[in-house]
């Protein structure tokens, strides 16, 4: 996709700019059955979306947060949470000069396109181009295919049978106290439907979205993948997104039906917090798809932002012959905490999966890698090959793993490898003596690091990501 | 609470009497902290993978004093050569014990005529080994009526191995009984000690054996666990190393229906290193679960586990391995590696092999499988005129031989026979030799 492309497509937001009659039009803090009600109705929701997020907070409230993660934070009072306020339009700035300096050279450092950081930054930019052609032609392509993207809210209006069918089916309401509470309050999120056979002729992002901006924190997304289609989607951006909101508890939920192929990139740089891990961002999050018959789940994350993150994108592995993938890089600076990791349950039968995870570690962050490999009892001739690397930079991190195996099958294979190590003198001082400043070298050495992961990402994403890596780490060393 | 826990806290209630004050205390505080915490069960999240729904079930009584005869001695596996001390029902068996070949200035006897002539030698490791918080240490310092005891002076070198020997004779009901045992070795010590573990009907043998490594010691434990097949078997085994020591334990486990056998290493000197290896031999219904930490927390020392398990019928092997690296153990390398053979369909295999660094100049990493017998070798050796469960027996063997080699040779070849004979077809191999 062009710049230009890009650029145009960026534009169409303030088309949809939040002129409705949303003033004011927010739940009082708290969380009760008729606030779950308000917000259905609120959003015109049928009566069984009603029934289900009911049933979810019924069940959320029999449930305790959990505390096994490596992870500690301040206890989060849930009746002070506001959970239904419409969207309304960010500040808008006059121009570029506005923007706050720190963000603007993140922008630059990270080479993003200048329509791109105004958009970004949320300055008012004149629409050069015509922005309803745009989001009309990309719609359109899309539509010929047959291929559903839209927000949440919309899906429900326009496709409740899909939705009514395939929501829950991978991360049921009272699957765990983040993602009951989630399917209680959900405000929206995206959904992506694409037909039997289709293959999904661009990547779909959440960066180019047309609608679902001020999801909120208790965002959802639905992506069914029909039989034999493929779609590749992006969620997040490299640039820092600010959010006033400190809880994020999003439930992702992947359908690939027989034979189909699922992508999904994830870069997520929420604010962090300052460098004593004030005021960032929690990132609680449920990922999980459920792959049928030779369909192919590839998770790919870049996780360096919030001040905690703890999520474990997974793969119910149920079809004969389905693939699970999982390829992470998660950086912790500063103070951040972050747990995550996958699971991959193996159902069927000659089903495989590989794990690729990359943590580092930095100033007094906390790394911890998750994950659990499950062979079933019938998923004979099972195989799966996990690698889980930590890199540690400065003596006052951690760096923790923590897989579980599970076998119940003889014909399954599991090889599982760790390595833990910090970055060598000696790489650091060949960098410098080819006249690296150690910035430069530290970067370069952990982007060789994080390589087998960044490879995974489309290509636009991974050259963002590197340099992303690069900027997280900055005052690490030295 | 369950029956076990009922039964177990009725003896509780009526402690042994007698000791120094010290042993009292300790007494006293496990019989509160098993009050407080009772049995595990798999909701807690180290024992997530093996369930002593059994054991709770039983109505438990405390091992009473039993004196095994000829054939009964026979049958627990004969008495292994001296020097040795024989435990039944966790108290000192005088007549079946042997001391002889003992250096000078060494001491071995029962734990209680050692706290009633020498607490001061006994008091500062007496119940001080790593285990916070956990139910079956609890248990032990609270109702253990004896013990083995091993004082090894500065510079000892024993000739031959030590071998400690537990066996548990259950009476007409299901016995709990309490084997402990602590070695302590002063500096620049040379030592083997053998713990074997044998016994007959039902029962619940919780043991804790503490040693403690004095500078520059150098200290081998071998562990034959061999218990009757309807017992319950946790043994715990905590291990404190001064500097410059050498540590190895070498564990094997054959027998028990469920059996923890569960490794606490504190490294709290520079420049230590510590062995921890396993093989487990489990068919049947059999549960055999190995739990390993290890505490670096000292620079540059070096850990190693390996741990290898065969697995037949219904059999569930568990394998827990936790690195602690603190904050300041710089230069701390520290490498784990759990690998299963599962033979049948039922066979299942859990694995936790965990890291927790909290230094940055290491060098950590872990490693596991978990597969089935190679079909090309299988297919190989039947092409060179071997049938089936031969070929099958031999690439078995093969799988599990490396962790015989690895021990000491005054038990090799008895551990070599042990194993052969517990492998599906085993005896073919014998037959062959």
């Amino acid at each position: 996709m062009s710049q230009d492309a890009i650029r145009e497509l960026t534009e169409q937001r303030y088309k949809y700019g939040f002129v409705t009659e949303i003033e004011a039009d927010q739940a009082p803090p708290g969380l009760s059955e008729e606030i779950i009600r308000l917000i259905s109705a609120k959003k015109g929701e049928p009566e069984f979306l009603l029934q289900w997020r009911l049933k979810a907070y019924r069940h959320w409230l029999t449930m305790v947060e959990p505390r096994w993660a490596a992870v500690k934070y301040a206890p989060i009072d849930y009746q002070k949470i506001v959970y239904y306020s419409a969207p309304r339009p960010k500040k808008q700035l006059g121009s570029l000069d506005e923007v706050d300096p720190e963000l603007k050279r993140a922008f630059e450092k990270l080479g993003i396109p200048l329509a791109e950081q105004a958009r970004l930054a949320g300055v008012a930019v004149d629409a050069v181009f015509d922005s309803v052609s745009v989001a009309t032609t990309y719609k359109g392509k899309l539509a010929e295919k047959g291929i559903v993207f839209c927000s949440f809210s919309e899906a429900v209006k326009d496709h409740p049978d899909l939705v009514e069918r395939w929501l829950g089916s991978v991360v049921p309401a009272g699957d765990n106290f983040f993602a009951a509470l989630n399917s209680a309050v959900f405000s929206d999120g995206s959904f992506v439907y694409v037909p039997r056979g289709v293959r999904c002729p661009m990547e779909l992002s959440t960066y180019f979205r047309i609608n679902a901006e001020n999801t909120g924190q208790f965002e959802r997304t639905l992506i069914v993948a029909d039989e034999g289609s493929y779609v590749s989607y992006l969620e997040g951006c490299t640039a820092p997104m600010r959010d006033e909101n400190q809880l994020h508890a999003a439930v992702v939920e992947l359908v690939a039906l027989p034979g189909a192929e699922i992508k999904y990139s994830t870069v997520q740089n929420w604010y962090p917090g300052d460098a004593e891990g004030r005021g960032g961002i929690f990132n609680f999050v449920t990922k999980r798809a459920k792959a049928m018959e030779r369909a192919k789940i590839s998770w790919t994350q870049v996780e360096t932002g919030s001040a905690i993150t703890w999520k474990y994108p997974s793969c119910i592995l149920q079809g004969d012959d389905s693939v699970g993938e999982f390829y992470s890089v998660a950086l912790a600076n500063h103070r951040q905490q972050a747990d995550t990791g996958t699971k991959m349950i193996h159902i069927g039968k000659r089903t495989r999966s590989t794990i690729v995870s990359k943590g580092i570690s930095a100033g007094r962050g906390q790394n911890t890698y998750r994950g659990l490999v499950r062979m079933q009892k019938g998923a004979t001739g099972a195989r799966n090959h996990s690698q889980c690397d930590s890199l540690l930079i400065g003596d006052e991190c951690g760096a923790h793993t923590f897989p579980y195996i599970e076998v119940k099958n003889p014909t399954g294979q599991v090889e599982h490898e760790a390595t833990t190590s910090r970055i060598a003198e000696d790489q650091l001082f060949y960098c410098r003596q080819r006249g690296l400043s150690e910035e430069d070298a530290v970067s370069m050495i952990v982007n060789g690091f994080a390589r087998r992961v960044l490879k995974e990402l489309p290509m636009e994403f991974a050259v963002e990501a590197q340099k992303l890596l690069g900027m997280s780490l900055e005052g690490s060393v030295g | 609470m369950s029956r076990a826990e009922e039964s177990l806290a009725r003896a509780l209630d009526a402690p042994a009497a007698g000791g120094p004050a010290f042993a009292a205390a300790l007494r006293r505080a496990g019989a509160d902290d098993f009050r407080r915490l009772k049995l595990p069960t798999t909701r807690h999240e180290e024992w997530r993978y093996t369930s002593l729904a059994g054991l709770a079930a039983l109505e438990l009584a405390p091992a009473a004093p039993a004196r095994p005869d000829a054939a009964a001695v026979e049958r627990l596996g004969g008495l292994p050569p001296a020097p040795r001390l024989v435990l039944v029902n966790g108290r000192l068996d005088a007549a079946l014990s042997d001391l002889s070949g003992l250096p000078a200035g060494a001491f071995a006897g029962s734990l209680t005529a050692a706290l009633r002539e020498r607490p001061a030698a006994l008091e500062p490791f007496l119940g001080r080994a790593p285990f916070r918080d956990h139910a079956f240490a609890a248990l032990n310092a609270a109702l253990f009526e004896d013990g083995a005891v091993l004082l090894l002076p500065d510079g000892a070198a024993l000739p031959a191995p030590v071998q400690l020997v537990h066996w548990t004779v259950a009476g007409a009901g299901p016995a709990a009984a309490f084997p402990r045992a602590l070695v302590v070795a002063g500096r620049g010590v040379r030592a083997t000690v053998v713990e074997r573990f044998a016994g007959e009907g039902s029962y619940l043998a919780a043991g804790l054996t503490e040693l403690w490594l004095g500078d520059e010691s150098r200290v081998e434990l071998v562990r034959l666990q061999r218990e009757a097949p309807e017992a319950f078997h946790v043994g715990l085994l905590g291990v404190t190393q001064g500097a410059g020591t050498r540590f190895a334990a070498r564990s094997v486990a054959l027998g028990a229906r469920v059996a923890r056998f569960e490794a606490r290493a504190l490294l709290d000197g520079e420049g230590t290193e510590n062995l921890v290896d396993g093989l487990y031999v489990a068919g049947g219904a059999q549960v055999h679960d190995h739990f390993v930490h290890v505490d670096h927390a000292r620079p540059r020392g070096t850990s190693r586990e390996l741990f290898k398990g065969v697995l037949d019928g219904q059999a569930r092997g568990v394998f827990t391995g936790r690195v602690l690296v603190r904050p300041g153990a710089q230069k701390t390398d520290a490498g784990q590696v759990s690998s299963n053979l599962l033979l049948s369909e039922d066979a299942t295999v859990d694995a936790r092999p965990q890291l927790e660094i909290l230094a940055d100049d290491v060098k950590c990493s872990h490693g596991g499988t978990v597969g089935q017998l190679d079909e090309e070798a299988l297919f190989y050796l039947r092409s060179r005129g071997v049938d089936r469960s031969t070929a099958r027996a031999m690439l078995t063997w093969a799988f599990a031989a490396e962790m015989v080699e690895r021990l000491p040779e005054q038990v090799r070849a008895e551990v070599r026979r042990l194993v052969t004979a517990r492998l599906p077809d085993g005896g073919r191999l014998l037959e062959a030799a």
